[in-house]
């Protein structure tokens, strides 16, 4: 039998890190560091090709959105050309597009806000944004107007809590970074950089865009690309904290969830009759989302009444939203359903998704 | 633009408001970003469609 005395252990400089069964905590590795939900951009529940935003409020990869309200693009791309102390796989490009938009322009530009009950601790305290960057060319040029510089940073708010981002861009600059156009790295640069967060601090949110619109001749012909997004407390830029899979997607389901029901024969959600032309069901989700959530059905699939068959609804309506759960109708022009009677809605012919979305 | 919904409990007031543009389904909860957005356009002096009877 081993026993360990009080304070017995102490490294090899007499300090307080010791190793237990060949691991040793550190700074660098220890688990809850980074704020920044999918930093790494392994989740893209929405989809991860090329989509082009034209209005405000657009999120890409899960917690990543443009604040801005003019047009622009985001994707997922493989890291390539990794450099020594990068880990990750994927990155977010964000590049340019044709159209111009409000104001004359399309704006680079991508940003997440931090939710208030994952941050406000950090008020008062130092902390330190770093991440990975690169550019399509050290001149981003434009067929009308100019981008101007690039530009990276952390806002605050002290005046409000979880108000969304779009209506509400910050109170305030706690730090920034600015690359002038002519000088873009064109490798993958690391930066960092330390603020204090001011007292009283609510969300956080960081951001990355231009600073001015532009537009190009070709879609996509301009662009800069972001990977391992990290805002921690201290001074430090410690190594990207990589979380599991399985954990970081939860986390993603907090502010959105959708199912997709493809293919023939799916039943999804179960419900219950309330008429012959509308069959209410329960939608529970995977995980407490941060508020009720907006939802959206922009496929319908199939409703299917056992035994008699599938019908094709024409529409959907929403009864009541909770965090938990949602109790969603699937709207049909006319079905073998007499009140009361239970049945599916999923998939047969077409295919059904349902979106829920808490997100700031 | 925006629609009440009806509310499936006769007598109550609707709990829930749709969007029309990409027809999403609004709740009434004041963290809801989209629930705020649309209390700026009433704050504009716009109103909802109402519910169907």
């Amino acid at each position: 039998m081993s026993i360990l005395a009080t304070n017995a252990i102490t490294d090899a400089s007499g300090g307080n890190t010791t190793t237990i069964n060949g691991y040793t905590p550190t700074v660098s590795n220890m688990a809850g560091r980074n704020r920044i939900i999918n930093g790494n951009f392994e989740i893209w529940q929405r989809g991860n090709t090329s989509r082009t935003f034209a209005v405000s409020g657009n999120y890409s990869s899960d917690r990543w959105c443009r604040s801005g309200y003019q047009d622009a693009a985001h994707e997922r791309v493989a890291i390539s050309s990794p450099v020594a102390g990068m880990t990750s796989r994927y990155a977010l490009r964000s590049s340019t597009v044709t159209t111009a938009e409000a104001a004359g322009g399309s704006r680079m530009d991508v940003s997440q806000k931090i939710e208030s009950v994952n941050c406000y601790d950090l008020a008062g305290q130092y902390v330190t944004f770093s991440f990975w960057i690169r550019f399509s060319s050290a001149t981003i040029s434009s067929s009308t107007t100019a981008f101007g510089n690039f530009q990276s940073r952390i806002q605050y708010n002290t005046s409000t809590t979880d108000l969304g981002v779009f209506g509400d861009l910050g109170d305030g600059t706690i730090c920034s970074t600015s690359f002038a156009n002519g000088s873009l790295p064109t490798t993958w640069t690391k930066v960092f950089k330390t603020a204090l967060v001011p007292a009283g601090t609510k969300n956080l949110s960081v951001r990355f865009q231009s600073d001015n619109l532009g537009n190009t001749a070709s879609a996509g012909s301009e662009w800069f690309e972001i990977a391992e997004v990290q805002i921690e407390a201290g001074s430090v830029a410690t190594p990207f904290e990589n979380v599991d899979y399985g954990e970081m997607l939860r986390r993603c389901q907090r502010y959105y969830y959708r199912i997709d029901s493809i293919g023939g024969n799916k039943r999804a959600i179960i419900g219950i009759a309330y008429s012959s032309t509308e069959l209410e069901c329960l939608w529970t989700f995977q995980q407490t989302m941060r508020s009720s959530p907006t939802v959206t059905a922009p496929s319908l699939g199939d409703v299917l009444k056992e035994g008699v068959g599938w019908y094709v609804p024409t529409s959907a309506s929403v009864m009541s939203t909770t965090p938990t759960f949602a109790n969603i109708g699937a709207i049909l022009s006319s079905s073998g359903f007499s009140q009361g009677q239970a049945g599916w809605w999923g998939s047969n012919s077409g295919s059904l998704t349902l979106t829920a979305s808490a997100e700031l | 633009m925006y629609k009440l919904l009806r509310n499936d409990f006769a007598g109550q007031p609707a709990t829930i408001v749709q969007r029309l543009s990409d027809n999403a389904f609004i709740p009434f909860d004041p963290a809801n970003t989209d629930y705020q957005e649309y209390l700026k356009w009433l704050a504009e002096g716009n109103e909802p469609l109402p519910a169907d009877e």
